[in-house]
Order: structure tokens, then C-alpha cells, then sequence
């Protein structure tokens, strides 16, 4: 009984149909995002314990597919996971009649699904943890964090030519006086050209959508960034790999 | 004679060349379907390289708008596929969709949107490069499934452009990733855009899976793959043709 469950939950139908439901579900989110900016938009500012106290409780009924996305994802991490231990155990008791690099070939996908795990727990890091704060540009930043940030310069650069392009945004910079315990540096941050200070990242944003219309400064630390990039680059050398292989090993038979 | 005006005139030529190769094709005129496909797609790559520099100076961005870049990324990859195979009614029944979406492309606004700071970065354009061909892949392998539904006899080869799709899918999502962290300070926001590429890979993550599901033929494979395509088509290329109201630069 235990057995058929176990081969149930990480049966590869159960995989495709998952990832069907995920696809819907994303698919549902999109709209209710884009037609609920006013609940939506913070939580890309805010972890999401924080955005749920502040947005989500109050709004029900628009972020149901927030729990069932979780549902949803935790179940495929399962499948995922179960998945690739019994192949790992069953390529592994027949490894000695077989070739190192069809071994390996056939490892491939499990190597694939670590990697996907890997990401997927990134994404739940980074969503629950770190720092993430975004304040608008003011000559003296309030940064909610134990760091004076003082702003020495700023301006921005406008096209000149070709004239078609004339008073077009190029780029904007800005010099920052920063202090903690007695330590001063001066930093300089631009559009694109985030830096790092005291483990946290800061980054010059222009943000269109924003009541000031203008230029904002995020403060972060992600703790899943590292995670999320290390698995999907993996996984997709990997698939490089793994595909192309497979095709000339199936052609030669 | 300007730069977006030799743009545009090798835009229509080089339509014009495809339609007469297509003409051939259907006469069964092989070697003069090679001939105006060639020539066609000459003109096409100078009419998009030109592009890049529609309003003076060079944008990548400009060079790679999906409406203009999909229907170039179409015609390569049948030229590479002619290159590869013989089997020459299947292949260059691949103008139908390329005469579509070039259709599209010579109906909409020519303009440039204007760059934007967040846009100068090299991941920006390599996003575009992989996802554009990404879909191209995604066209392709759909047109192919449904050749493969009607003529069952045909080489089955749309499972190779749908799976290449996905694989040049994910690196447009890690590359893109990078970019939106640079620029946005996160690798994935919640957004419209965002939530539907997750979707779309999802999906093809899904059809991945298919070849280790022992119930699953070739003809429900095909299905899935047109299916992929709708949503591709919806989320990406229907934002694409959205953007025909944004301020344009240079018409």
C-alpha cells in the first residue's frame, strides 16, 4: 500500500499534470496581477509575511492563487524530489552493466530535477528572508537599516544626438556619502550598475509607474539569489548536454 | 537614401521574394523555390540589420522588436532545416507562417520605441535573441505538429524544434533573470510579463516530461505542441502587437 503511494506521488503523469496545473494557475495569476496592481505591485517590496499582513489579508478573494500556486509548487518540489531518488536508486543498482557514459546520460535528468529543486527553494528564500526595501531619492535617504546614506550628487544624462533621439533619458547617477560605526565611503550608483555595501546590494531605479514618476533606490539582500541563478544555469547546461546526447544515441541506436 | 528607408524597401522586397518562392513551391518548382527563398532572406537580413540603426545610431533594441525579429528568426531557421534536410515540401511549407508573421510585421508601425536606460545591458539583448528564437522554435515545432496531425506520413521532427525551443526558452529566462536584477533589483518580479513566462515554461517543462509517459504517441505530443503555441502566441506575441500604441520614433 505504502509502496503504491510512494510510486504514485513520484510517478512522472503525476509530474506532467502538475506542471499543467502550475501553468494554469500561473496563467490565472497573470490577470488577477494585472488587474489588481493597487494589491500586487508591494509584493514586490515587501516578504511576503510582511505584503500578507498588510495586503493580502484584506483581500481574499484576489489572492487565492497565491495558495494554491504554494500547494501546487510544494506538491511538483515532492513529486520532484521522489522522483529522483527512486531513479537515482534503480540507476544505481544497475550501474555495473553499464557504460560510464550512458550512466551518466541516463543520471542527466536526475541532475536536471536537483537543480530544479535547488531554484524552486531559492524562490521560497527569497520570498521569506533577506532585506528588501525601496525608498524614494531624497538628498538625505532614510534607510530603515544602520546606515547613514547621504546623496552628494546627482544628475542625469540626456541624448543629444541623433536628433530624433534629443531629450531622450540616456542614464542617471548618483554619489552617495555612506556611514556605519564611524567608517565613511563614497559610493557611486547608476541605472543597471548596482554596488554592495556591508553585504547589502543598492540599486538606482527608475520607476515610471511610481507616483514620483522617478528615480528610487531599492536596498536588498537576497539570500536565494545565489540559489535560484547556481540552479537554473545548471540545469540548462545540463539540458544543453543532456538533449543533443540523447538525440545521437537514439539515432545510433 | 536614409538607413530606415533602406529598411523598409528590403522589408517588402524580400516579402515579395518569399511569395514568389512560395509560388514555386507550389508548383513544385524545387530548384527556383531555393533561388527566390535565398534571395529572400538576403533581403530580409539586410532590411533587419538595418534596422538597428533606423533612427541613427545603433539599438539593439530596435533590431530585435519580436513583431520584426520573429518572422527573420522563421526564415533562418527553415534555411538552416533546407540546409540539413531534403525533404523540400515539408520544410518550405514553413513559408506559411513566415508569410504570416512578415505579413504582420510589414502592417505595423516601422518606428523605433525610444531605448531606455534599464535596456542598455547586454542581457537585454541577449534575452530577446534567445526568447524571439525561442518562440520561433515553438512556431515552427507547432507548424510542424500540425502537418504531422493531417499527414501523418510527414518526418516527424516537430518533438526536435520543441524541445530546442524549451532549452533556448530556459536560457532566455536566466538571462532575463540577470537582466530584471540589474535593473529591477529582482530576479523575478510580480507582474504580468513575469507570471506568463513562468507559465509558458512551465507548459513546455510539461511537454518535456511526454516521451517518458509510455501512453503518450506522437499525435498527442502534436497536440500539446500546438497547444504551447497558443499560449505563446497570447502571452507574447499578442503583448508584442500591444505595444503598436507606444510613442514611436522615425514613423
Amino acid at each position: 500500500m505504502l509502496q503504491s503511494i510512494w510510486k504514485f506521488c513520484g510517478s512522472v503523469r503525476v509530474t506532467f499534470y502538475l506542471l499543467l496545473v502550475v501553468s494554469l494557475n500561473l496563467a490565472i495569476a497573470s490577470f488577477y496581477v494585472k488587474s489588481n496592481p493597487h494589491i500586487f505591485r508591494p509584493l514586490n517590496d515587501f516578504l511576503l509575511q510582511d505584503w500578507f499582513r498588510l495586503y493580502g489579508e484584506n483581500n481574499p478573494d484576489k489572492i487565492w492563487w497565491l495558495w494554491t500556486m504554494f500547494g501546487l509548487l510544494l506538491a511538483l518540489g515532492f513529486n520532484t524530489g521522489i522522483c529522483t531518488l527512486d531513479r537515482i536508486r534503480n540507476l544505481l543498482t544497475k550501474r555495473h552493466n553499464m557504460d560510464t557514459r550512458v550512466f551518466l546520460l541516463k543520471m542527466t535528468p536526475s541532475f536536471i530535477h536537483i537543480c530544479f529543486l535547488i531554484m524552486l527553494s531559492g524562490h521560497l528564500i527569497s520570498m521569506i528572508s533577506g532585506v528588501n526595501k525601496r525608498i524614494p531619492l531624497t538628498p538625505e535617504l532614510e534607510t530603515p537599516l544602520p546606515i547613514h546614506a547621504q546623496v552628494i550628487d546627482q544628475h542625469c544624462d540626456y541624448f543629444t544626438s541623433p536628433e530624433l533621439l534629443k531629450g531622450h533619458l540616456d542614464q542617471c547617477t548618483v554619489s552617495f556619502r555612506l556611514h556605519t560605526d564611524g567608517q565613511e565611503e563614497v559610493k557611486q550608483l547608476s541605472i543597471l550598475n548596482p554596488f554592495t555595501y556591508q553585504g547589502l546590494t543598492f540599486h538606482l531605479i527608475r520607476d515610471k509607474k511610481s507616483k514620483e514618476g522617478g528615480l528610487q533606490i531599492i536596498i536588498k539582500r537576497d539570500p536565494g539569489l545565489k540559489f535560484i541563478l547556481f540552479g537554473f544555469t545548471i540545469l540548462v547546461l545540463l539540458m544543453l548536454w543532456y538533449f543533443p546526447k540523447l538525440q545521437k544515441y537514439t539515432k545510433g541506436g | 537614401m536614409p538607413i530606415s528607408t533602406v529598411s523598409v524597401t528590403c522589408l517588402y522586397l524580400a516579402g515579395g521574394a518569399y511569395v514568389l518562392s512560395f509560388v514555386a513551391f507550389v508548383l513544385r518548382k524545387e530548384r527556383i523555390t531555393d533561388v527566390f527563398f535565398n534571395g529572400g532572406f538576403l533581403l530580409h537580413t539586410i532590411s533587419q540589420v538595418s534596422r538597428g540603426w533606423f533612427i541613427g545610431i545603433f539599438s539593439s533594441h530596435a533590431l530585435l522588436e519580436g513583431v520584426f525579429f520573429l518572422p527573420w528568426c522563421l526564415a533562418f531557421l527553415t534555411l538552416c532545416l533546407r540546409f540539413r534536410k531534403n525533404n523540400t515540401h515539408l520544410i518550405y511549407s514553413a513559408l506559411i507562417p513566415l508569410l504570416l508573421f512578415l505579413l504582420i510585421a510589414s502592417l505595423y508601425p516601422k518606428g523605433i520605441v525610444p531605448p531606455s536606460p534599464q535596456g542598455q545591458t547586454v542581457f537585454s539583448s541577449l534575452f530577446f535573441v534567445f526568447e524571439v528564437m525561442a518562440h520561433a522554435f515553438f512556431c515552427l515545432g507547432a507548424w510542424f505538429s500540425l502537418r504531422y496531425l493531417y499527414h501523418t506520413k510527414d518526418a516527424v521532427f516537430f518533438d526536435s524544434f520543441v524541445i530546442w525551443g524549451f532549452i533556448l526558452y530556459s536560457i532566455a529566462q536566466v538571462v532575463g533573470a540577470i537582466w530584471s536584477y540589474l535593473g529591477w533589483a529582482s530576479l523575478f518580479n510580480w507582474s504580468q510579463r513575469h507570471l506568463q513566462s513562468a507559465s509558458t515554461w512551465c507548459f513546455y517543462a510539461g511537454y518535456i516530461h511526454l516521451r517518458f509517459l509510455s501512453h503518450c504517441d506522437m499525435r498527442k505530443k502534436a497536440w500539446v505542441s500546438l497547444a504551447g503555441f497558443l499560449i505563446v502566441f497570447y502571452f507574447s506575441y499578442v503583448s508584442h502587437l500591444r505595444e503598436i500604441t507606444m510613442t514611436r520614433l522615425g514613423g
